[in-house]
């Protein structure tokens, strides 16, 4: 709604709808500009699911059907993404907000919104440390990673810039694939609660191996595509001095490794349960786009000159002093990537580790209840399943702090109790009272609108 | 890249292997001499990493072996990674957001071998680790921030030769100071020491992720640990001590901040897990802000020396 009467407004201003005339032909005083910039971040924000803005993600996505979950996050909240970059990057805020307050060296509107961004990626990494539900858990991981690509969109520079973008095409990507496999899950077992899965390595394996990939992209760790983007974007924030952003960012990046890390364990490592003694692989059509993913993912972390060039594009026609790569590798003045490296020298590691273990002598395969159990006699796998509350000693820290959604519905419900006082006040039984209320009320908006 | 380096980078990970597991074994007779008793000899570490990879063991499944070989993997890379006194087995890949997010990668391999167990003391000890590394490397990282902030590099091997060029009092050591402290803090979270070795805790949680391993996969566990000991002790070694004009000068300082690690460790209790996490969200986080805002507001220590 605020988008369309920005858009409308800047067509009523220019007399056109196409995005690079609008801009173009745009004069407008210091406040009008500022609010049709408010009105279409705004947008941007919702969309992305940014702080305080991001409640509708996790419901949306914790009910949505799960062939649809993919979309929505890789695809739709992305868009998002683009409005933040037409009302910061194509609609020039910087210039709007050239005499506002200085912090860092960024006008002190744009330094509140990265602020905001770096709050929704505190918020979504502690919610999604706690969440039961697979899907809820990445809806909060999306919000997390909303933060960093805003924060990258909003710095307009070099470095950051070009993470923000390189992110936002990583995470989709990575996200979309990581439903996608919640999504076999709950295919065949017909549930996407962590704590009533378990062991599904062990009927599941290309599924699983297809989320430990994506989830390594989503906790930036090499050689994905996710660590190339957090790379640019850490290295953006350290390069600006921008400390608490930077701690944000360091925040969720390590949280991350928390959350990713808990469907991996519960979901599909540790004990499988009876149950789901018989269950099968998912089917083919299913194992094809996730396994396709999963190599973009790969190839992306390694070449990421493929995606780099078109964000180095954007960077030229936004007039942004563009990210310079020789060769293979990513050169900025405060260091240097070479991606393809990186992974060949993790390669070399891994086979100087797997020849030291083929080498050693071979091992005898034992089943998973054969374990150390401190001499209890335990013989039902779910009893050995460490799923319920994960993270409890860190969850208590923070169960008491306030909740948005809490504060959501106590505004709404003190709405509906000013609507009630309303009603009670201004109407009556009488038919003809309400008319003209209802008179009234369409003379006061046509004189109005007539000025 | 060439053969030449890849044989370099093999060379350099087994000389690793082997400094380091010498001075544990070192550390270990200093540590008995603390709490009064004999202790090992120095070369005992050696003697228990060859027995264990000596036997045969069990598996659980194709997981458990290959998250061991994923994580060995991941720190043996990272190793190559770390510039030591002039050395580097690449160039121009030292830096230092990579050396730590590549260092999760065998991290990530350990925690995903150890729940691939079944064993629920295993996934206990991984969930108290992650918390853990949540708590110790944000108030790291917050620091070596306002550091590369000041110097414009995120080269640990860069960062190392400023700090050689500028002297003795060039260290970071004594020039940002207060970072110094907190980092010195972090390095006994990230080496797993005490307080920090809740997710160890051997007569609590059954040693945590190291529960069901024995025979090879323990002898690469141990293999893994000193390796990643190395890393982290060079990490410090290299940003706040000047790293070292030679390799000698390099190993005394290594030796120096691994027994002083060793001795806080020796005489502390333990935290619980929680204990940590507030711990390090209070005064090193605060400490570490403090220290990044005087590098960026006031300049002391990068621009402004006595």
């Amino acid at each position: 709604m605020m988008t369309l009467f920005a858009i409308l407004w800047l067509y009523k201003l220019t007399g056109t709808f196409v995005i690079k005339e609008v801009f173009a032909n745009l004069d407008v005083s210091l406040w009008t500009g500022i609010v049709i910039f408010i009105l279409f971040i705004l947008s941007g924000l919702t969309k992305i699911g940014i702080f305080p803005f991001h409640v509708w993600l996790p419901l949306a996505h914790g009910s949505a059907p799960h062939t649809f979950s993919p979309i929505l996050s890789g695809g739709l909240v992305k868009l998002g993404a683009f409005v933040a970059y037409l009302s910061v990057v194509v609609f020039r805020a910087y210039d709007v907000f050239a005499n506002a307050w200085m912090i860092f060296g960024i006008p002190a509107p744009i330094y509140f919104l990265m602020f905001l961004g770096a709050i929704s990626i505190i918020i979504g990494t502690l919610m999604a440390i706690k969440q039961d539900d697979a899907k809820k858990l990445l809806a909060y991981s999306s919000v997390a990673n909303g933060g960093y690509i805003l924060i990258g969109i909003l710095m307009v520079d070099q470095i950051t810039f070009a993470g923000g973008l390189l992110h936002l095409f990583a995470h989709a990507i990575a996200s979309a694939t990581a439903f996608l496999t919640i999504a076999a899950v709950a295919h065949r077992t017909g549930t996407t609660k962590i704590s009533e899965l378990g062991g599904m390595i062990h009927r599941m394996p290309i599924t699983y191996t297809v989320y430990l990939i994506s989830i390594i992209s989503m906790a930036g760790i090499p050689p994905m595509a996710g660590f190339v983007s957090k790379w640019l974007i850490l290295q953006g924030l350290a390069s600006q001095g921008l400390a608490i952003i930077a701690f944000a960012a360091f925040f969720g990046s390590i949280g991350s490794f928390m959350y990713v890390f808990r469907p991996l364990a519960a979901v599909f490592l540790g004990q499988l349960a009876p149950k789901h003694e018989d269950l099968k692989e998912a089917p083919l059509m299913m194992l094809i786009p996730m396994t396709l993913m999963t190599l973009i993912t790969l190839g992306v972390g390694v070449f990421p000159k493929v995606i780099l060039k078109y964000i180095i594009k954007i960077q030229a026609e936004a007039n942004i002093e563009m990210v310079t790569m020789s060769g293979n590798s990513i050169d900025i003045f405060n260091g240097y990537l070479d991606a393809f490296k990186v992974f060949t020298i993790f390669g070399f590691g891994f086979l100087i580790a797997l020849v030291l273990f083929l080498l050693m002598p071979k091992t005898r395969r034992v089943g998973l209840m054969d374990t150390y159990t401190s001499a209890e006699f335990i013989y039902t796998p779910e009893l050995l399943h460490y799923a319920h509350d994960f993270y409890a000693p860190f969850e208590r820290l923070y169960e008491k702090a306030p909740s948005t959604l809490t504060l959501y519905e106590k505004i709404s419900l003190k709405l509906k109790e000013t609507g009630f006082f309303v009603d009670y006040a201004l109407m009556t039984q009488k038919p003809a009272t309400t008319v003209m209320w209802i008179v009234l009320f369409i003379a006061v908006v046509s004189v109005g609108g007539a000025f | 890249m060439s053969v030449m380096n890849f044989f370099s980078a093999f060379l350099f990970v087994l000389a690793a292997f082997a400094f380091q597991t010498s001075i544990n074994g070192i550390n270990r007779k200093i540590i008995a001499r603390l709490q009064k008793r004999r202790g090992p000899k120095w070369y005992q570490t050696f003697l228990d990493i060859f027995k264990a990879l000596s036997k045969s063991s069990i598996s659980h499944g194709w997981v458990y072996d290959f998250g061991v070989v994923m994580a060995l993997g991941g720190i043996a890379a990272t190793v190559i990674f770390i510039p030591v006194a002039g050395f580097r087995a690449f160039p121009n890949v030292d830096n230092i957001f990579i050396i730590s997010y590549v260092l999760a990668v065998g991290m990530l391999g350990m925690a995903m071998s150890a729940s691939g167990s079944g064993n629920p003391w295993a996934s206990i000890g991984v969930g108290r680790a992650l918390t853990n590394m949540l708590a110790y490397e944000v108030p790291f990282m917050v620091v070596v921030m306002g550091m590369i902030f000041a110097f414009k590099t995120g080269s640990v091997g860069e960062l190392a030769d400023i700090q050689q060029n500028l002297g003795v009092f060039g260290w970071n050591l004594f020039r940002m100071p207060i970072g110094a402290i907190v980092s010195f803090i972090a390095l006994q979270g990230m080496l797993g020491k005490k307080p920090f070795d809740s997710f160890i805790a051997p007569a609590e949680i059954a040693s945590g992720p190291m529960v069901e391993y024995g025979g090879k996969h323990l002898g690469m566990l141990f293999i893994l640990h000193d390796l990643s000991t190395f890393i982290e002790v060079s990490l410090i070694v290299n940003l706040f001590l000047g790293g070292g004009a030679t390799i000698l000068e390099f190993a005394i300082k290594y030796f120096i901040v691994y027994t002083l690690a060793n001795l806080v460790s020796g005489i502390s209790p333990r935290f619980k897990i929680d204990q940590a996490v507030v711990f390090f969200y209070k005064w090193p986080l605060f400490a570490a802000f403090v220290q990044v805002f005087i590098i960026i507001f006031t300049g002391w220590g990068v621009t402004k020396w006595l």
